[in-house]
């Protein structure tokens, strides 16, 4: 398949993530390159987004370092630790790039949303009406 | 007719949202110390705030994109930090002067001390925003701030020589018992007060928020241009009113129950309650609106799910952001520090920080990209320019006559 070629710093990076039902999900915080075999040629194969990652990306490797871990805690506690590592969104799960760029996977799984779940878990899944919509 | 009682409520509540505890308490102030030889300074704020305002909301109805979800892709990673930590803590600064207004208003009516009041101030605030949907919040903080309108009658009631008021407020010069410096300093904190930064936070998350789209422009325009102008009104009715029954007296206003006082002189006790509600209606309306700011802020930029359309659940860390706010808030005006002073200091350095706000607003309001057709037109980017380079200039010039002026003194 042909890969199309793109301004990758100007087109994805810092763009707003959404997922499969159109949930915000987290900012491309980082690009994963690798060249290909055949003609040495850098492509983008994967999105990295969490917030370790952006740290990172700000050079406070070692804020970043620390951030990523207690990140994996997190997703260990809800037990989602299929992935090798849910900051990392392989290229192929990427179904458009536009103004935002459309994931093909569910935010439940990626990193970005592990805080989410902590929060949601600990703070406001005990606060009454937080399962519902403010109606009037 | 749907349409026309949109139009009705969004201007009423631009009104009463325009309003709050900064231009309460600059007016006031300006107008017992300057008389009206500021007065200009209002009208110049007023057409700023509506140029930035419609850019902003244009933005979001066309984009669906708000304004700091903008600032991060445009500025990047490390400016947009630097930004988002300066406006999130200036924001702070005014929610927590706006919950001091709220706990003050309160503490007039029940004679208890305001401070008392504070954690009331700031649970209701967080209810408010938990529970209530979107479009009422607006409409009934927006309303009761409208009783603020007694200070147009009030104005009528005092009288004044309306030839003299305008050759004043044409006339501008610096007192001959002020400084250039202290006359700059105010202008700048009047400046600040009309075109504080929350309120393109706000409109622009609220244009997303109310679900608005490039269909909904002229209700955008319309809420912009009427409402305001009409707040620019209220504005200079209050400075209006500090300059007929404040400065005649030397009177030199330092807090804020000082400014129904007006009130009360000239149209009793309802005239008192009906400015008590106003200003109870004012400033919970902004402190719904900075609080809710600090949220859309945060997470904008590191693009959570945010926004009151969706559960609570749904949007965890959105409404994590804006209870520690609040909390924080509610915590450092505990401490007894002076109301009054952190809305002056609020508002001047918001005017400081206007630049990092409204230059990716006009940025992205240029870029076919991402609004086809509904780019700028040459008038409101001919406004666009002359206002970023005021705006940088009030900035540049802001700290040293802070310094200078030892803040007004």
């Amino acid at each position: 398949m042909m890969a199309r070629s793109i301004y990758a710093g100007l087109s994805l990076l810092d763009r707003q993530m959404l997922d499969r039902d159109g949930v915000l999900c987290g900012k491309v915080d980082d690009l994963e390159l690798e060249s290909s075999p055949d003609t040495g040629q850098l492509y983008v194969s994967a999105i990295l987004a969490g917030p370790g990652v952006l740290m990172y990306r700000l050079r406070r490797r070692r804020w970043g370092e620390w951030v990523q871990r207690v990140n994996r805690l997190l997703s260990a506690e809800r037990g989602a630790g299929g992935a090798s590592d849910p900051a990392r969104i392989p290229m192929s799960m990427v179904s458009e790039v536009s103004e935002h760029v459309q994931l093909a996977v569910d935010h439940d799984d990626l990193a970005t949303s592990a805080m989410g779940h902590w929060v949601r878990r600990h703070v406001t899944s005990h606060i009454p009406g937080s399962g519902h919509k403010a109606e009037s | 007719v749907k349409k026309v009682f949109e139009i009705f409520l969004g201007v009423l509540t631009a009104i009463g949202g325009f309003v709050d505890i900064g231009d309460l308490v600059a007016n006031a102030e300006t107008g017992a110390r300057f008389k009206l030889n500021l007065a200009w300074v209002v009208v110049v704020g007023v057409i700023g705030i509506i140029v930035y305002a419609e850019m902003a909301g244009r933005v979001a109805a066309v984009s669906q994109r708000a304004t700091f979800d903008l600032v991060r892709e445009r500025l990047g990673p490390g400016v947009g930090l630097v930004n988002l930590a300066a406006s999130f803590f200036i924001n702070l600064l005014t929610m927590t002067a706006e919950i001091a207004g709220v706990a003050i208003a309160m503490s007039l009516v029940v004679s208890v001390n305001y401070i008392l009041l504070l954690p009331v101030a700031g649970f209701l605030v967080w209810f408010v925003i938990w529970r209530l949907p979107f479009g009422a919040m607006e409409k009934l903080f927006g309303i009761m701030g409208l009783a603020l309108l007694a200070f147009v009658v009030v104005v009528a009631k005092l009288g004044p020589d309306w030839g003299s008021v305008f050759h004043q407020a044409s006339h501008p010069h610096v007192p001959s018992d002020e400084t250039p410096f202290t006359y700059a300093y105010y202008g700048i904190a009047l400046f600040g007060a009309a075109m504080t930064p929350y309120e393109v936070f706000f409109f622009s998350s609220g244009a997303i928020e109310e679900k608005w789209t490039a269909g909904d422009l002229n209700v955008e325009r319309a809420n912009v241009l009427i409402g305001f102008p009409l707040g620019g009104l209220l504005s200079l009715s209050i400075m209006l009113t500090a300059t007929l029954v404040f400065a005649p007296r030397n009177i030199s206003v330092d807090q804020l129950s000082q400014v129904p006082l007006p009130g009360a002189i000239v149209a009793g006790k309802l005239g008192l309650a009906a400015l008590l509600l106003g200003i109870f209606g004012a400033t919970f309306g902004a402190a719904l609106e900075t609080a809710l700011s600090a949220g859309y802020t945060v997470a904008q930029y590191l693009g959570w799910q945010w926004g009151k359309l969706v559960r609570p659940n749904d949007s965890p860390r959105f409404h994590l952001v804006i209870m520690a706010a609040l909390v924080g808030g509610v915590l450092f005006a505990a401490t007894g520090v002076d109301p009054v002073k952190v809305t002056e200091y609020s508002i001047v350095l918001s005017a400081a920080a206007l630049p990092l706000t409204y230059f990716p607003i006009l940025v992205i309001a240029n870029d076919p990209e991402f609004m086809g057709d509904k780019v700028n037109g040459r008038i409101t980017n001919f406004l666009g320019v002359i206002y970023l380079i005021i705006l940088l200039l009030v900035a540049v010039a802001t700290i040293p006559l802070m310094i200078i002026t030892k803040a007004g003194a």
